[in-house]
């Protein structure tokens, strides 16, 4: 009897100190900052909290990997951020966009940055202090019984995306107690949502602040304005803090107009309720609505930023970076949520030829009037490429990434919004007459103006020009155009909104 | 004997009239053909129990999102026919805020019981009707607006020094293109005798903020702030009665005022880093739905389609409307659509549901 209670003694205390595998090599490759994180692990052991030592284990098995950066691009730009904050504290009415571009042009070689591995700034007690603030929000209703991985991913990470490190649930705890404590009880944080992010739009300005790196949560409370990502960050922050489970996802590229965006998303039974920080609340947020002048915005692909490494990402699999890949693929910290905003469909493309002999291929989008890699796939054997999860009503064009450029590796393809896939070859042998009136689906000012100089072009493995043609009407009629091609029409005279259409009939705007 | 048959008696009926209940609970939702579930008691009056045996004549109810249905109807001879519609509209507006939808950047001046409203954009006919002179001038952005009204405007022939007219002004800001997101004020009670407006011919020292003096002098309305505008005092502002004011930079306004034996004169400046102006024709066409039904001829044109401004709340979150019409329609092939968007649809809601017996569009011969 006594031996199987000291067998089972035994037991219980090796797997009790058993630091679980994947914990393991990522302590290992802390190196030699390794006992400093495993003085983390002790201190909840010692104090018996598991839960929290669970949550000790998710923020360290996925630390090697997190990195920020520093140097002279943000010495320098800390400097302008302390000059706003100098501005800010006068208690002026300030227009803030002004006020940032002028100090902007102080900002000397912002692009040169380093990496530093957050291992190397952060210690125990900073990750102690974070899971300790996280975990006091379980005293709220709507934390209280959160799932374990709804928490872990979405409420206690101690950063955001790529920034340096900082204590934002100390600021943000005491900013809004007062707030939460009176909603305590609420099994919803809905009604806390719409609080916090109302009163952050008190103080948050939007500005065209453009930095090469993630803004540290001191940086933003300093400069107190950005852009979409800066907002969303901050709203993040608050919401976290508060432990509401929030997250942050974007679109790199919108699939039928220029630009990117960035929203939050309310976790909320194991579903993403778009909001935007500091500006429109859950419920309220549409991310395709179509604005006066302008068109409904489509989804491509939607990625969500983690803590942790996806093991799927381009990233993670092409870690011995046997190839060059596009920029937008460069971290292994963000997952596909495009299915949980639009309808999708996959796209299977073959190739024709694997001249390059690539191992990875990707779907372009047209966005401020070039393709741009928004998915990637791995090529096949037999020289066919998988494109997961794709939105619909876009038009796609398969390339090759090849010494910083895109190449071709494939005609545009269709997606309609039912899901048809098919291919949009031009028709070299047959033409057709076209008339335009349009160089873009929204906005009176894209219309054909007369007077105003044009050139359309197709697109036949790059694009090619069908003329430069001075407009005498509001039409522009163009002859000898390959029939079934993918054009884009150009103004020489003025404006960037320009979109690619095909014609069925007319314009059909992609 | 007599109370036990009483009691059996009672007991019976109450039985009967629960049957008869269920039954015609029942057959209420025959014609609807709906299984709308909700977390809360459901909406059983939305619907005129006159169309509770009746089939609809076309129902398009209770989709997901990123749907869109077309259903079509013929109508042989002139009838009305009778619409009911729940959809969502933007923001998640509230019932107060109908109150400002589809409005511009506007000043609006209640002196005496006239009120006018004033934005860029609006018709001349409006003016003209009235004689009233207007000017806009902008310089991003300060927007300066002067006014020219004549006396008999306000059914005045002859003002004179000291007069008193009650008077009140608000300028609304719009910085989305769908409503007036705050209403700043000179008064807080926005009914025009809150404050006076009273002619004299030089500013009174003795200044009180319940009066705006309004100087003896002659104006030329060219938009421009004059030397003849300087004699004025400027007065700001300050109440916010709609919304929230971010800052003097978001929305700031003040206003100037002279007179002559002619002519009431006001020269109102606003700050706004947003001016947004719709445009009568643009109003008629902005959608105020993001789930919505509309009904089209056969030539394409819309003939009816649920409108912000008109609808009402239909439980649960406010965005969630009801609309209850009759249309009369001509001999004739319609279409009807339904659209839903990427969120809050019929079991995909994101907020609290609606609490009406369906989501979508039905109509009934009326």
């Amino acid at each position: 009897m006594n031996r199987r209670l000291s067998l089972y003694a035994i037991f219980f205390l090796i797997s009790c100190n058993n630091i679980p595998n994947k914990v393991e090599l990522a302590l290992k490759r802390t190196g030699e900052k390794r006992p400093e994180f495993e003085k983390v692990i002790k201190h909840f052991r010692e104090s018996g909290e598991k839960e929290k030592l669970k949550a000790a284990y998710f923020l360290l098995e996925h630390l090697p990997g997190q990195f920020h950066y520093t140097g002279s691009g943000v010495i320098e730009s800390q400097k302008a951020f302390k000059k706003m904050d100098s501005i800010i504290s006068l208690g002026n009415c300030l227009n803030y966009k002004l006020v940032w571009d002028s100090l902007e042009k102080t900002i000397k070689n912002i692009n040169q940055l380093e990496k530093e591995r957050d291992i190397d700034l952060i210690n125990s007690d900073f990750l102690i202090k974070n899971i300790d603030l996280a975990f006091r929000t379980k005293s709220y209703a709507w934390a209280r019984e959160m799932p374990t991985d709804i928490f872990l991913k979405y409420v206690l990470p101690y950063k955001l995306k790529n920034e340096h490190p900082s204590d934002f649930r100390s600021y943000f705890l005491k900013k809004y107690y007062k707030i939460a404590d009176s909603l305590k009880d609420e099994k919803s944080p809905l009604k806390l949502i719409n609080k916090i992010n109302e009163d952050l739009g008190n103080w948050f300005y939007l500005t065209k602040l453009k930095v090469p790196f993630d803004l540290s949560f001191n940086d933003l409370i300093k400069i107190k304005s950005g852009r979409c990502p800066q907002e969303v960050q901050l709203a993040a922050y608050a919401m976290r803090a508060l432990g509401i489970p929030v997250a942050m996802d974007g679109v790199p590229l919108w699939g039928n107009r220029d630009f990117r965006h960035d929203w939050n998303a309310w976790i909320s039974e194991n579903k993403a309720i778009p909001f935007l920080g500091t500006e429109v609340n859950p419920g309220s947020y549409k991310l395709a609505f179509k604005w006066p002048a302008s068109v409904s915005s489509k989804i491509a692909k939607a990625f969500r930023s983690t803590y942790e490494t996806q093991i799927s990402s381009l990233m993670s699999i092409n870690a011995d970076n046997e190839e060059d890949v596009p920029r937008i693929f460069e971290s292994s910290r963000f997952e596909d949520v495009t299915h949980e905003y639009v309808p999708v469909s996959n796209i299977i493309v073959r190739i024709p030829d694997n001249a390059l002999e690539k191992r990875y291929a990707y779907l372009c989008v047209f966005n401020n009037q070039q393709w741009k890699p928004v998915h990637w796939g791995k090529i096949s054997s037999n020289n066919e490429i998988l494109f997961s999860n794709m939105g619909r009503g876009i038009v796609y064009l398969p390339v090759f990434y090849e010494n910083l450029s895109i190449v071709p590796a494939g005609v545009p393809i269709r997606l309609q919004s039912n899901g048809e896939i098919s291919e949009i070859i031009p028709n070299l042998k047959t033409r057709h007459t076209v008339k335009l009136y349009k160089k873009y689906p929204a906005g009176k000012d894209n219309e054909i103006i007369p007077g105003f100089k044009y050139e359309l072009f197709f697109w036949n493995n790059e694009w090619h020009s069908l003329g430069k043609k001075k407009a005498t009407s509001k039409v522009m009629v163009y002859d000898n155009v390959p029939k079934n091609s993918l054009l884009w029409l150009r103004s020489l005279d003025d404006g960037f909104q320009e979109r690619i259409f095909t014609i069925e009939k007319k314009q059909i705007w992609w | 004997m007599v109370v036990k048959a009483k009691t059996y008696l009672t007991f019976f009926i109450k039985v009967l009239l629960s049957l008869l209940f269920l039954l015609t609970a029942c057959k209420y939702d025959v014609g609807l053909n709906s299984n709308m579930i909700v977390n809360q008691p459901i909406d059983s009056i939305f619907i005129n129990k006159k169309y509770a045996y009746q089939s609809p004549m076309l129902q398009i109810i209770n989709m997901g999102n990123n749907t869109h249905l077309v259903r079509s109807f013929t109508i042989r001879e002139p009838q009305k026919i009778q619409i009911y519609a729940v959809g969502e509209t933007l923001f998640g507006m509230s019932q107060s805020d109908k109150r400002f939808l589809l409005k511009s950047d506007d000043i609006n001046l209640h002196i005496g019981k006239l009120h006018i409203n004033l934005f860029k954009g609006m018709q001349k006919s409006l003016l003209n009707k009235r004689n009233i002179a207007l000017s806009f001038s902008i310089k991003d952005p300060e927007l300066l607006c002067e006014v020219q009204i004549p006396w008999s405007n306000l059914g005045i022939k002859k003002p004179t020094y000291d007069m008193e007219i009650g008077f009140n002004v608000t300028v609304g800001d719009n910085d989305n293109g769908y409503f007036q997101k705050s209403v700043i004020a000179w008064r807080a009670n926005t009914n025009h005798e809150s404050g006076k407006l009273k002619l004299s011919r030089r500013i009174n020292q003795n200044f009180n903020d319940r009066c705006i003096f309004s100087i003896n002098n002659t104006i030329k309305v060219d938009g421009k702030i004059g030397k003849e505008w300087l004699k004025n005092k400027e007065v700001a502002l300050k109440e916010v009665v709609h919304g929230k004011v971010k800052d003097s930079l978001d929305l700031s306004s003040s206003i100037r005022s002279s007179w002559d034996d002619k002519y009431l004169y006001f020269l109102i400046r606003v700050t706004d880093l947003n001016f947004k102006w719709i445009k009568d024709e643009e109003r008629k066409n902005r959608n105020t739905f993001v789930d919505q039904g509309y009904i089209k001829d056969e030539k394409g044109n819309i003939v009816w389609e649920m409108n912000a401004i008109t609808s009402l709340h239909a439980g649960g979150a406010y965005k969630n409307q009801k609309t209850d019409t009759s249309l009369y329609l001509l001999p004739g092939r319609y279409t009807v659509s339904y659209i839903t968007d990427e969120s809050h649809s019929f079991m995909h809601w994101d907020s609290l549901p609606p609490s009406t017996p369906f989501y979508g569009i039905v109509l009934y011969d009326n």
